[in-house]
């Protein structure tokens, strides 16, 4: 009989053991297979040609009315169908970056105030409202959040901060409606209440006695939150921040819908830019299967999955610091 | 994404045959051009009408995306508004096929500008100088135009329209750094039509509606006519100066099947080329074939 219940137990152990696995044999998987096709663009090309490659310079000439190619120059360009493939991934890493940048500081000022709000001010009747609202928000599907900025956002602001509006308030490189700025703030909407639970959470799991000794010593509510409460939560607070950070990085459909879409570097957080994700997504339905173009697309997604990792690992590291440091 | 749907439109093809199966029917399915979309799914509607034994089921995705499935034997027929290239032709043989093209229609590419720019026609060279990056303000093409950044707005890089603009107005150079990409025509004309500073371009059906925007004409070359692809008013397209020639970026239109036409296949392809076909094409604000070029 025993012998029956051991062998049930060890099967059954098996089973979770298996369940466990997979989500890491995913991981590899990915990891590998994304890595191996990525590899062969850098077979097919060399290396250099996914930094900056040789472009034409081109010039009008109005008195001919003729187009002529005056010289070539080294530049970061993203144009892979091309008769020469134009394959640099940094434009492509700046939209990702500069997108997630600005979205994580929107969503680092807006979560955060809401976590504290949730946590510490909050009465009970308001926190059972807003919360399940910010895990609806969670929940709206990206493109649901793309559309609405790009028919509803998008204009109305380009009119307001391009001085349509207001002829005084004309903000001279706000000049096109679908930019990065527009896409970080529709990043925003899905990290915020990713960033708001998180803090709540980590608010909430600090405990009472903290706060109570802090009240008691005469500090108040705010104080006790500011210099309590929120750094012996820093931990859970920052984790929240760079998981959104990383949340933003691979986010796609808001940004294919309105970043603009133009793989360019300049440094006004006003212009269009075209992200990694967005590149993938758009472009790998049209790319040949083997070709240059489509390993090209494999390289940017291993970018990707390595730089989201980097974080995740960053992540870890620093919570763990954190939470030893607390606890000595 | 993309991956999800060529998987979902393969279930949904697998789906389709079975049912057409059991049942003793044909089911055609077409994917490719978003160009053609409208006019394919029309085609399709009343086709399936007349026959309701035959189920036709249209998607999107693109020319390339349409050739590339008739390559691998996803579909029967591609709608693309470009022509196959050699090494897809290439493709297509290596995995047993012979591509076949039917021409259905006739297309225009209207370039359009916002109604407040000034600008009222457009040469060849000037299009290229604008879309390659050459000239970056207005009033480097003209003195008379706004001294304000050009924004220059594209379809993206997996759609015909990309390529055929490349290569016949482009030339086959490259598309300027700070040109947008977007993911529909309709979307291009909507950005032209609330942006002051753009320019943008795509199949004329889609351009004749808006008030917002004003269609260019377009000459060959400085000393040539500039032709107008619409009606004065801009409320229609006009056939006669595509089917002559006359406006400079206009293209075919066209199917691709695995292999010669034959059967039910056959029967949809021809229809779309009779003068049924042809009146829904012009119905659907494409251009008809010119009567000596329909069989």
């Amino acid at each position: 009989m025993s012998l029956y219940f051991r062998a049930k137990e060890r099967t059954i152990e098996w089973l979770l053991l298996a369940c466990g696995m997979l989500s890491t044999v995913a991981v590899a998987l990915i990891f590998l297979f994304l890595f191996k096709e990525g590899i062969v663009a850098l077979r097919m090309a060399s290396p250099m040609q996914f930094i900056s490659s040789l472009s034409d310079i081109t010039k009008y000439d109005p008195a001919t009315d003729t187009t002529h190619v005056v010289g070539q120059e080294r530049d970061f360009i993203w144009q892979p169908v091309s008769d020469a493939p134009k394959l640099s991934i940094v434009p492509l890493m700046w939209g990702s970056f500069g997108i997630a940048v600005i979205a994580a500081l929107i969503s680092t000022i807006c979560g955060i105030g809401i976590g504290i709000y949730l946590s510490e001010i909050a009465s009970r009747r308001t926190r059972d409202i807003i919360k399940p609202m910010l895990e609806i928000l969670v929940g709206i599907p990206t493109v649901v959040i793309g559309f609405f900025m790009l028919a509803v956002i998008a204009e109305p602001v380009h009119a307001l901060l391009g001085g349509e509006v207001f002829p005084w308030l004309d903000i001279p490189f706000y000049s096109r409606s679908l930019n990065m700025f527009i896409g970080a703030v529709g990043v925003s909407f899905i990290i915020i209440p990713v960033i708001a639970s998180l803090v709540d959470d980590a608010l909430r799991a600090v405990p009472n006695e903290l706060r109570a000794a802090s009240l008691a010593v005469g500090a108040t509510r705010w104080q006790t939150t500011w210099r309590v409460t929120l750094p012996a939560a820093v931990s859970g607070v920052f984790a929240a921040l760079i998981l959104g950070f990383g949340r933003a990085l691979g986010e796609t459909m808001i940004v294919v819908m309105c970043a603009g879409n133009a793989p360019m570097i300049k440094l006004n957080p006003f212009e269009p830019v075209r992200t990694m994700t967005a590149s993938i997504a758009s472009e790998m339905g049209a790319a040949q299967q083997g070709g240059l173009h489509a390993h090209a697309l494999f390289l940017v997604g291993a970018v990707l999955v390595t730089l989201t990792f980097i974080l995740n690992v960053v992540v870890e590291i620093i919570v763990n610091k954190y939470r030893k440091r607390i606890r000595s | 994404m993309k991956f999800r749907h060529a998987l979902g439109c393969l279930l949904m093809t697998i789906a389709l045959l079975s049912v057409a199966h059991a049942q003793k029917n044909t089911s055609i399915a077409i994917s490719g051009s978003d160009t053609m979309l409208s006019l394919t799914q029309k085609f399709a509607e009343d086709y399936m009408k007349k026959h309701p034994n035959v189920q036709i089921s249209v998607t999107g995705g693109g020319s390339g995306r349409g050739i590339s499935d008739i390559t691998e034997g996803l579909v029967e027929i591609a709608q693309a508004s470009r022509k196959i290239k050699p090494e897809e032709i290439k493709k297509a043989q290596d995995n047993g096929y012979d591509p076949q093209e039917h021409v259905a229609a006739l297309d225009a590419i209207a370039i359009a500008v916002h109604k407040d720019n000034p600008m009222k026609e457009v040469s060849l060279a000037q299009l290229r100088a604008i879309y390659t990056g050459a000239v970056k303000k207005w009033n480097e093409i003209d003195p008379s135009l706004p001294a304000t950044d050009i924004v220059p707005y594209s379809r993206e890089a997996n759609c015909g329209t990309y390529d055929f603009f490349k290569e016949r107005v482009l030339q086959k150079a490259d598309f300027a750094k700070n040109t947008s990409y977007l993911a529909a025509t309709a979307a291009i004309v909507n950005t032209v039509a609330s942006d002051k500073n753009a320019i943008g371009f795509g199949g004329v059906a889609y351009f004749v509606h808006d008030k917002n925007i004003r269609v260019l004409a377009v000459k060959e070359t400085k000393d040539k006519p500039a032709v107008l692809p619409v009606t004065a008013d801009g409320s229609r397209v006009d056939f006669n100066v595509v089917q002559s020639g006359a406006y400079p970026i206009s293209r075919p239109l066209q199917y691709y099947t695995r292999e010669p036409a034959a059967g039910d296949v056959k029967n949809f392809l021809d229809w779309t080329m009779s003068a049924e076909g042809q009146k829904i094409v012009g119905e659907m604000d494409y251009i008809p074939l010119a009567s000596s070029d329909a069989k």
